[in-house]
């Protein structure tokens, strides 16, 4: 069975290096120069007092409402990662699943004109592996 | 009184009884009522005969009858039981008829055929060399019956191939009949019929459609008309009986909405079929129902095309689909279906009635049966030819008719509408059946046939029916929509002296392109006109690039109007020249600006001294 | 089954198109009306291949977007007749779409620098692909068709100018590979075919979203009510996170 990305919110320090992790796993060509960080899928929103954060990451569902009102099956679970994936040749752009996922995991990169979703970084999540305080990790 | 006809014995006696009913003796005038001599007023003509009759009380049957096929020469006329044949007959001719041919079996000298070379007169219909030269199975009917009887179809041997499939044979031996008859599709493909009704039968899916394609849109083709409008039974019954074969319970007929006689025609005879139970549940009292639907095309000649005519009945935009799946196995709905053109269902009655090896003794190898042509353009006798697969052009042209009119030059014949290619004279001596005509680079499509003398341009031909398939392109495949586009825009270039030796290389270019990859048929077969055209006549195009010259005198920017000295100064052209470009006093040479002149030809057509040159 | 593409012996399903495995097995073939998540339409004729059925067939020449596979077929994607079709083709859309950057793209990458026949007069970026056609159909909105035929087609709303289908979800303009849809959003405006949309504010943050029409078709399609449609995925995820902060306790 995949692992699966378990947060912890009680051990998020508020640090946000996961959204530096994520951003940086999925760089973006730029118009010129080498790729850039691209767009996080991740947010740990900081409660202070005291330093903490809540982590907000795509749950992979299992009865996802992004998969169920997409209308042409582009949302699509990969079974060797558990991951929800977008396949971008099979997505009308349409943003359904942007406005139907009820925490908001879901976006729409406007300038790429592409919806994102987190992938669990094809199998290694790097959010988790950069989590100074196990607030994010990979389990069965 | 319509009684329900309850099974095949009752069929029999019924018809026996019609038979028995209808004196050969009996004095009887048909009268042609088919659209053309319905245009040339044939009906006011009927009802010109219908009053004298009755005014004199006499025993005399008027009947109007479906089209002869000789529409050059209407209103047409025959005579019964002497089958004397009168052409260009008027009203005002009414009474003479009844006196002396009617009453004494007189011909009226000037009422005849006269051969316009020779000038001899033929007196019955089956000596005109018009007729003579046919083979008219599939429109013998025309001329005998009243389309609107259905008694008339029965007594004339209608409906016995359906008694007899019906009791005696299973579905699967009316495929093998038509298979073994070698019936191939008269629509344009020449698919053969039994094939595709045998693909049908085992495809998977319920229920099953039989659909007849009466969206006949080639310019110049009215054979399918004349069918529809002359013997529609002969088209129901082959539905029926292709439905009984497929295992179909409903048909639709899809007819264009240009012609409304054929709709009525047909709209009459379903609903006297199903009055008397030859359509509906339980047909001469076996256990297969069947009923036919008729809908209406919407004016696009795309729907001619079989998955363009499905997606039409379907309520959806009339455009060509990929194939596979054929309809055979996915058409309307989805369902297995088999759809095919009028004259094949047509041949279908006399296929099952007479049978397969009757059938196949006529015709060439490979192509069996008649075939119908409208023979139109330069020749003088203009209308539907009906002859064995494997006649000839020459036979078709000159024999049947009866050569190029005003004495001109034959130059070339088209064949199989805008799909086909022009043949020049080198090639008249053709047999003509599916392959033979494909291979010298046309094809039989549905039977057009236009015939061009040496007034008519080659490249103004190719033109017409580019512009025409542009005008009709659904416009779905990039090769048919921006290719014709272009074939068109390379083409007005040559014949508006604007053109230079690389506009032909660019069509050479771009017409193999658009028949490769294009969609469908109509894409596929439209750069045909064109190829043929250079193929035969690069003359004609070199001069039009070259010497920006039309040597047929057609094309209006590359020809000058003259007056030669032959011009009296009876001053007609320069009154009758809608742009006042002609001057000129009384008796005194007229001259053409050539700076207003619209090369309209109307001074060319009123100047009975010959003195207009166009050049 | 087995198809031979370009020498290359490979595995197909019957349910696969010649595309599809062609795709799979790294054969890359150019497409522009063909969309992953769309029935394919089998109009630009880019994708056109030359298939025989055994070893002495007629060579035909097919859509590979619609081709379905079968056993024994040999196919050929790239050669001369083919190449030159492609050219050809792209050559035909410079001449109609001459500012679409996706066709002088192709067209340059098939050797076409500029089109060699005469350009359409006033031309818009349209293909008639019928991408947008298909996408708005796929939406559930079904707004757009081909209206006209032949040369004369445009993408249009029914009657020309019934746009009471349309949500404004901007779909067919965000998929039209030649960015030949007009939408511009100013402020909550939304403007597209022809029609002023406004977009929802936000509850929490008043940014605006989707538009109201887009909202009361997504609830349709879901059963949901429309007002779960109008907070915008970023207030939506930072009240998440105050959720979880409940359920976390301090």
């Amino acid at each position: 069975m995949a692992k699966r990305l378990t947060v912890t919110p009680s051990r998020c320090i508020g640090c946000r290096t996961c959204e530096i992790a994520c951003a940086f796993s999925h760089p973006v060509e730029a118009p010129v120069g080498p790729p850039r960080p691209g767009l996080t899928r991740i947010r740990a929103f900081p409660v202070r007092p005291p330093e903490r954060g809540i982590p907000v990451v795509c749950l992979q569902c299992d009865q996802a409402a992004c998969v169920k009102v997409c209308p042409t099956q582009a949302l699509q679970r990969d079974d060797s990662t558990g991951a929800i994936l977008v396949h971008e040749e099979r997505c009308l752009r349409c943003r359904a699943c942007v406005w139907a996922c009820p925490w908001g995991n879901v976006g729409f990169d406007g300038d790429r004109t592409r919806v994102y979703k987190c992938d669990l970084c094809g199998g290694d999540p790097q959010c988790a592996r950069y989590c100074p305080s196990r607030a994010l990790e990979q389990l069965d | 009184m319509t009684r329900r006809i309850t099974d095949a014995a009752h069929l029999e006696r019924l018809r026996a009884e019609l038979q028995a009913a209808r004196d050969p003796a009996r004095k009887a005038i048909a009268v042609c009522a088919g659209t053309g001599c319905v245009a040339y007023g044939s009906r006011r003509l009927a009802a010109a005969f219908r009053d004298a009759v009755t005014a004199r009380k006499l025993d005399v049957e008027v009947r109007a009858t479906g089209c002869h096929g000789f529409c050059e020469r209407g209103p047409l006329v025959v005579v019964f039981p002497s089958r004397i044949f009168y052409q260009r007959v008027q009203p005002g001719d009414v009474e003479e008829i009844l006196d002396r041919t009617v009453a004494q079996g007189e011909a009226i000298d000037r009422l005849l055929y006269a051969d316009p070379t020779t000038g001899r007169k033929y007196v019955h219909e089956d000596e005109v060399p018009f007729y003579a030269h046919q083979h008219r199975l599939i429109l013998g009917f025309n001329g005998k019956i009243d389309p609107e009887s259905l008694d008339d179809y029965i007594a004339n041997g209608g409906y016995r191939a359906l008694a007899r499939t019906l009791t005696s044979l299973l579905p699967e031996q009316v495929i093998e009949t038509v298979t073994k008859a070698g019936l191939r599709g008269r629509g344009g493909a020449g698919f053969p019929t039994g094939r595709k009704w045998a693909l049908c039968r085992q495809a998977i899916g319920n229920p099953k459609y039989v659909v007849c394609n009466a969206d006949e849109g080639d310019p110049g083709a009215f054979m399918d008309r004349s069918v529809l409008e002359g013997n529609p039974h002969g088209v129901i019954e082959g539905m029926i009986l292709g439905a009984y074969a497929i295992g179909a319970r409903e048909g639709y007929v899809y007819v264009r909405n240009e012609y409304p006689l054929a709709v009525e025609r047909l709209s009459l005879a379903v609903a006297a079929a199903r009055a008397r139970g030859l359509l509906g549940n339980n047909i001469l009292g076996r256990d297969f129902s069947f009923d036919i639907q008729i809908t209406r095309g919407a004016g696009a000649f795309v729907c001619g095309e079989e998955t363009a005519l499905i997606g039409s009945v379907e309520g959806n935009r009339g455009q060509p689909r990929f194939r596979p799946p054929y309809p055979a196995q996915s058409g309307l709905w989805g369902k297995p279906t088999v759809i095919n053109n009028v004259e094949t269902w047509a041949n279908v009655p006399l296929i099952l009635d007479r049978g397969a090896d009757w059938y196949a003794g006529i015709g060439t190898a490979g192509s069996k049966g008649t075939k119908i042509f409208s023979l139109v353009g330069k020749v003088n006798n203009t209308g539907l030819v009906e002859v064995p697969m494997g006649a000839t052009l020459r036979h078709i042209v000159f024999e049947i008719g009866g050569g190029i009119r005003d004495g001109r030059a034959f130059k070339a014949v088209q064949t199989g509408g805008p799909s086909g290619g022009c043949l020049p004279a080198e090639k008249l001596d053709l047999q003509i059946d599916f392959e033979s005509l494909t291979a010298a680079g046309s094809m039989m499509g549905s039977g057009g046939m236009i015939v061009m003398d040496d007034r008519t341009c080659m490249v103004d031909v190719a033109r017409y029916f580019i512009d025409f398939l542009l005008e009709e392109s659904c416009g779905k495949c990039v090769p048919c929509r921006e290719g014709l586009t272009q074939l068109s825009h390379l083409l007005h270039a040559i014949t508006e002296g604007r053109a230079t030796d690389a506009t032909l290389g660019a069509l050479e270019a771009l017409a193999p392109v658009v028949q490769d990859a294009s969609l469908c048929a109509l894409g596929q077969t439209a750069p045909n006109p064109v190829l043929s055209t250079i193929q035969y006549f690069r003359d004609e195009y070199l001069a039009h690039i070259r010497d920006r010259r039309c040597p047929a005198a057609v094309c209006k920017s590359l020809i000058t109007y003259s007056i030669n000295d032959q011009c009296t100064g009876c001053m007609v052209c320069a009154r009758q020249c809608p742009e006042h470009a002609i001057t000129g006093e009384r008796k005194k040479l007229h001259v053409i600006d050539p700076a207003k002149c619209t090369r309209c030809g109307i001074c060319h057509s009123v100047c009975k001294f010959d003195a207009v040159d166009v050049r | 089954m087995i198809v031979n593409i370009n020498g290359r012996d490979l595995l197909a399903s019957p349910e696969e198109t010649l595309l599809q495995v062609a795709r799979r097995n790294g054969i890359a073939i150019p497409t522009l009306c063909e969309h992953a998540g769309l029935e394919p339409w089998g109009g630009c004729r880019l994708c056109v291949v030359e298939m025989t059925r055994g070893t002495a067939g007629p060579t035909r020449i097919v859509p590979s977007c619609l081709q379905p596979a079968e056993d024994g077929l040999r196919v050929e994607t790239h050669t001369a007749r083919i190449l030159r079709i492609r050219a050809v083709l792209l050559d035909l859309l410079l001449a109609r779409a001459p500012e679409a950057r996706r066709i002088q793209e192709l067209a340059l990458a098939h050797g076409v620098k500029s089109t060699s026949f005469v350009p359409r007069v006033d031309p818009d970026k349209c293909i008639l692909c019928n991408i947008c056609v298909r996408a708005c159909a796929a939406v559930g909105a079904d707004a757009l068709g081909t209206a006209g035929r032949g040369a004369a087609g445009r993408i249009a709303l029914p009657f020309g100018d019934d746009a009471s289908a349309c949500v404004g979800c901007g779909a067919c303009a965000l998929s039209c590979p030649t960015g030949a849809i007009e939408m511009t959003d100013r402020g909550s405006e939304r403007r597209i075919w022809g029609r002023t949309f406004q977009r929802l504010p936000c509850p929490a943050c008043g940014a605006p979203t989707l538009t109201r029409e887009h909202a009361a078709h997504l609830a349709g399609r879901s059963g949901l009510p429309s007002e779960s449609f109008g907070m915008c995925e970023r207030c939506r995820r930072e009240q998440a996170s105050r959720q979880f902060l409940d359920l976390v306790g301090k």
